[in-house]
């Protein structure tokens, strides 16, 4: 039967088996194994292959192994955006565990055209987002309005909204992704990106559970929304099936696929 | 495309919600519930799916029992385009859900699975404790809903003890799974995934290159999920279109006309 949802876009998916109109923008990628999931691609050429059936056009990336493999910080992603200029776009990931060995080449950020930002995970390397070793990385980030995509759970005594808001109030110029939007607390999530216009949810997993996109261009608007996947975990098809058959306009659709990363972009100030 | 769903939720949970990350992973967050099936239809409707197989969530969070009762009172969840499914306990111990009993009801009504619930109950899924039924059940070709919320072993166990059973695999989550569903697929050919949570980088694909496309159901696990991620998972999925309408609705009607209830 025909959908009711009468948008564009989803006229357009249901006669192409993708978005053609639209070039997505993803906000919150790996690449990589990693434990505990089963993937059936996971390396950087495999996922630029699917994204091109798909028509994802570039991703803002932090791979697995410059999250988890301290030994060599930031060396995949620096990989990755020299094979794909323009489609990868790099996050500088950060464990406060071993900053010397991360920090000490945090100079890249600025010097190489691909990376936008950084990626903290408070919650894997166990150390609170609003901690004292932070404060160096969240400096430069706000003195260069540089994204910063953080891991966001709720309950976590490591990133949750509480922890975002203390680090938020200090920061103004840096650009906050919370990603996932903070499961379990995202009303509190949705509040902040309502309240602070350097805050920005993040759809990634969270886009799945029933009118939950509803309620955040609802209470936010969906100027302050950004599509995520988690890829290679997760496969983007899933997500924009998700935004839009929802309830909302496809001027919200646009602004969440790709308009507001679009945004984002143009506030980063390197030279600054 | 015609679209069956063969796994969508009525009524309110009493937290809403618990979402399955994975087993034993679960996180409570808000979602917009079906408080009854014209809500369901509604939701259907803009989403374009034509049927769905359906449950009250009161089979889980109240009681079997009374989940039941509260479902089949409205025949409007499981008539026109909806389907309904029943809820099981051990008949040893709940005689009202003995072999019989639970098969006149399905009959009567027109259901098309079971569901068990058995960490929820406090039972084993075996045949120990549960033999009668799920003898019945594989003779009869009636379907068994199984959630590995609280973990795949129980799922891994009941399959070794009843190769035969049929099984639809629902609500496991979004991280990949494919270590648990692999070998349960290639060694039981009646088990079934639903595509509901089942985002997966190419999941569909690789799964169907690996076992064929009769062996995957089109479900939204509504509303732990909404419609359009697994609508669009199915639709954008690079594989033929008659592997397609397999997931879509063959497989599923395959199962209805397979059932042999009457005694």
């Amino acid at each position: 039967m025909e959908a009711l949802n009468r948008s564009a876009y989803v006229k357009d998916f249901i006669a192409n088996g993708k978005l053609t109109a639209i070039r997505v923008v993803d906000c919150h990628t790996h690449m990589d194994g990693v434990y505990g999931t089963s993937m059936p691609i996971s390396d950087i050429d495999g996922c630029m292959r699917l994204m091109e059936e798909e028509n994802v056009g570039s991703i803002w990336c932090a791979p697995h192994g410059d999250l988890f493999y301290p030994l060599t910080p930031n060396a995949d992603i620096e990989n990755y955006m020299a094979k794909y200029p323009g489609r990868v776009r790099g996050y500088f990931s950060y464990n406060p565990n071993y900053g010397e060995l991360y920090g000490k080449n945090l100079q890249h950020v600025l010097e190489l055209p691909g990376y936008i930002g950084l990626k903290l995970l408070p919650e894997y390397h166990r150390y609170a987002l609003d901690g004292e070793a932070y404060r160096e990385m969240l400096e430069f980030a706000d003195r260069h309005s540089l994204v910063v995509l953080v891991h966001t759970w709720g309950g976590s005594a490591y990133n949750s909204p509480a922890q975002v808001q203390n680090v938020i109030k200090k920061y103004r110029n840096l650009q906050m992704i919370m990603g996932h939007s903070a499961p379990g607390e995202c009303e509190a999530a949705i509040n902040l990106a309502a309240k602070y216009d350097n805050v920005y949810l993040d759809l990634c997993d969270i886009h799945r559970n029933n009118g939950m996109i509803e309620r955040m261009v609802e209470r936010a608007g969906s100027t302050r929304i950004l599509f995520g996947t988690d890829m290679p975990w997760y496969d983007p098809v899933y997500a924009i099936g998700s935004v839009i058959f929802s309830h909302i306009t496809d001027t919200d659709r646009e602004n969440i696929l790709f308009r507001n990363a679009e945004t984002i972009l143009t506030k980063i100030r390197k030279q600054g | 495309m015609k679209l069956i769903d063969c796994n969508a939720c009525i009524g309110y949970d009493t937290v809403n919600r618990r979402i399955v990350n994975h087993e034993n992973y679960p996180v409570y967050e808000r979602v917009k519930q079906a408080k009854d099936a014209a809500e369901l239809l509604a939701e259907m409707d803009f989403n374009g799916i034509d049927e769905a197989v359906t449950y009250e969530q009161s089979m889980f969070d109240l009681s079997p029992d009374a989940g039941n009762k509260r479902f089949l009172a409205d025949t409007g969840n499981y008539t026109g385009r909806l389907r309904g499914t029943i809820a099981m306990l051990p008949s040893l111990s709940d005689s009202a859900f003995a072999t019989e009993n639970l098969l006149d009801i399905m009959q009567k009504h027109g259901l098309v699975g079971v569901r068990a619930y058995p960490e929820r109950n406090r039972y084993f899924l075996d045949r120990l404790t549960c033999g009668d039924v799920l003898d019945a059940l594989c003779e009869r070709g009636v379907p068994l809903y199984l959630t590995p919320m609280e973990g795949w072993a129980p799922i891994f166990e009941v399959m070794k003890q009843f190769p035969s059973l049929t099984v639809i695999v629902y609500n496991y989550g979004l991280w990949g799974s494919d270590r648990y569903f692999y070998p349960l697929v290639r060694n039981y050919k009646n088990l079934y995934v639903d595509t509901g949570d089942f985002q997966e980088l190419n999941g569909i694909r690789a799964f169907v290159n690996k076992f064929g496309s009769e062996r995957m159901l089109f479900g939204t696990n509504f509303p732990m999920d909404n419609m359009g991620g697994p609508v669009a998972t199915l639709l954008g999925c690079r594989i033929g279109a008659e592997e397609k309408e397999n997931i879509a609705h063959k497989n599923i009607e395959k199962l209805f006309n397979r059932m042999r209830l009457a005694r």
